[in-house]
């Protein structure tokens, strides 16, 4: 029952989210009719490589849960959302460095200085810094206290004659790969915020217009990788908070008294405070894989087509 | 603030390079351009223009030599023109030419060859008789 809403849970809230995102899209969009050509065709391309990004992400997750699921690997589903975040980024990079450049005899520019702030939102930005942080935090604290085959934790008695285990935990065997995936697709990610402002503009698209398309395509990213760091957090967490809950207990000597160890007080609250807060940064991670995008506005379209 | 452009034509006689120097040095001298305005990353210049990037660099160079912009590796290309401002009134005199010559149906080379025919008339009568 309780493992079923694990499953079950998330779901149903990535659909709702999936679903609301999707509404709210539809609604703000604006017709290709309205929009001059040139931007149509950037909008339509831009929607093009997102789809494949999309595939590409999908298709990743799909893969590495499958070989979990035949090799009862759980370090690759550990390392999911990173790895599918890192070839939604990829193809991301692909679109944005083959963008295309003007070809006609008279070209002209804005000369207008753009930077990797102007296309990605402020807050999305703290949201992915401090997701990276905290991913980073923890697998170094699991690193630590992780016991040496780096999947479990174990708790001794203070006299040492009892030991308690427990994992799956976040060690050392866990978080070097994510340590790995989160490093590559923050690479990546940056790769694509940086060649973002520097892609060809759009012909006919005057500047706001221009910038919103750059601000799509740095959202689309950001909110992919960041999604995945959080939701791997959220992972972690839970490895960490149902493992290190479940350590201690009674133990009996060989006199037959009945003693019983359990870990400080500290360890417990921060165990605790793992696994509560868990569904709550899954929940997050989920709602930033959803955060609309700020795409062209009718009143933007409006002025671009003029 | 509408942004300035910049317009080049790849088949013209006359360097892409160097039609980029002289507009950016137009801009810098009449004032559209002042001290402290950022220039565009050379690559974006080069991207939004499909040149190369050493076409572009090559332009920023020129400008940085006659000292009217600066490169730096932290905030990029920014003019630092220290030519005197434009008056007002020529400004607005040479805005008010443009402007009656475009009605009058000439494109913008023969607007330009009108000025340079006016620039050769005064010269010739400025010039001390021999």
């Amino acid at each position: 029952m309780f493992s079923g809403l694990v499953v079950l849970g998330p779901l149903l809230v990535a659909l709702g989210l999936a679903g609301g995102a999707a509404a709210l899209a539809v609604h703000r969009r604006v017709p290709a009719a309205s929009l001059p050509l040139p931007v149509a065709g950037a909008r339509r391309r831009g929607e093009v490589w997102t789809g494949l990004a999309a595939l590409a992400g999908g298709g990743t997750a799909a893969a590495f849960l499958a070989g979990a699921w035949r090799l009862h690997e759980e370090r690759l589903v550990v390392t999911l959302p990173l790895a599918a975040a890192t070839a939604y980024a990829l193809v991301a990079l692909a679109a944005e460095a083959t963008w295309p450049r003007p070809l006609t005899r008279v070209r002209s520019a804005r000369l207008l200085a753009r930077s990797v702030r102007d296309g990605a939102s402020p807050g999305l930005l703290r949201c992915a810094v401090a997701a990276g942080a905290l991913l980073a935090a923890v697998c170094l604290l699991g690193a630590a206290l992780g016991a040496e085959d780096g999947r479990s934790v174990e708790w001794s008695s203070p006299d040492g004659l009892a030991t308690w285990s427990a994992g799956t935990f976040p060690g050392a065997a866990l978080t070097a790969p994510v340590c790995a995936l989160g490093l590559l697709a923050a690479v990546v990610t940056a790769a694509v915020l940086h060649l973002v402002p520097v892609r060809p503009s759009v012909p006919a698209a005057d500047e706001a217009t221009d910038a919103a398309l750059r601000r799509v395509a740095a959202h689309r990213v950001l909110r992919t990788s960041t999604a995945a760091a959080t939701l791997t957090l959220a992972g972690l967490l839970l490895l960490a908070g149902v493992s290190a809950t479940g350590l201690g207990g009674d133990y009996q000597l060989a006199a037959g008294d009945l003693r019983t160890s359990a870990p400080p007080w500290g360890w417990r609250a921060l165990a605790g405070v793992a696994l509560w807060s868990s569904p709550a940064v899954a929940l997050a991670g989920l709602a930033t894989l959803f955060w609309p995008a700020p795409g062209l506005r009718r009143e933007r379209a409006s002025a671009g087509a003029a | 603030m509408t942004a300035l452009r910049v317009l080049v034509d790849t088949a013209s006689p006359v360097p892409v390079y160097e039609q980029l120097r002289r507009q950016v040095a137009t801009l810098v001298t009449t004032g559209a351009l002042r001290t402290g305005d950022r220039l565009p990353a050379a690559r974006a210049l080069a991207a939004d223009l499909g040149l190369a990037l050493g076409t572009v660099q090559r332009a920023y160079r020129e400008l940085e030599l006659a000292g009217l912009v600066v490169s730096r590796r932290r905030t990029g290309t920014v003019v630092t023109a220290s030519a005197a401002p434009v008056d007002e009134e020529v400004r607005w005199a040479a805005e008010g030419y443009v402007e009656r010559a475009l009605q009058a149906g000439l494109d913008e080379e023969e607007v330009v060859d009108l000025v340079r025919d006016a620039l050769l008339r005064a010269r010739s009568r400025r010039a001390p008789a021999r």
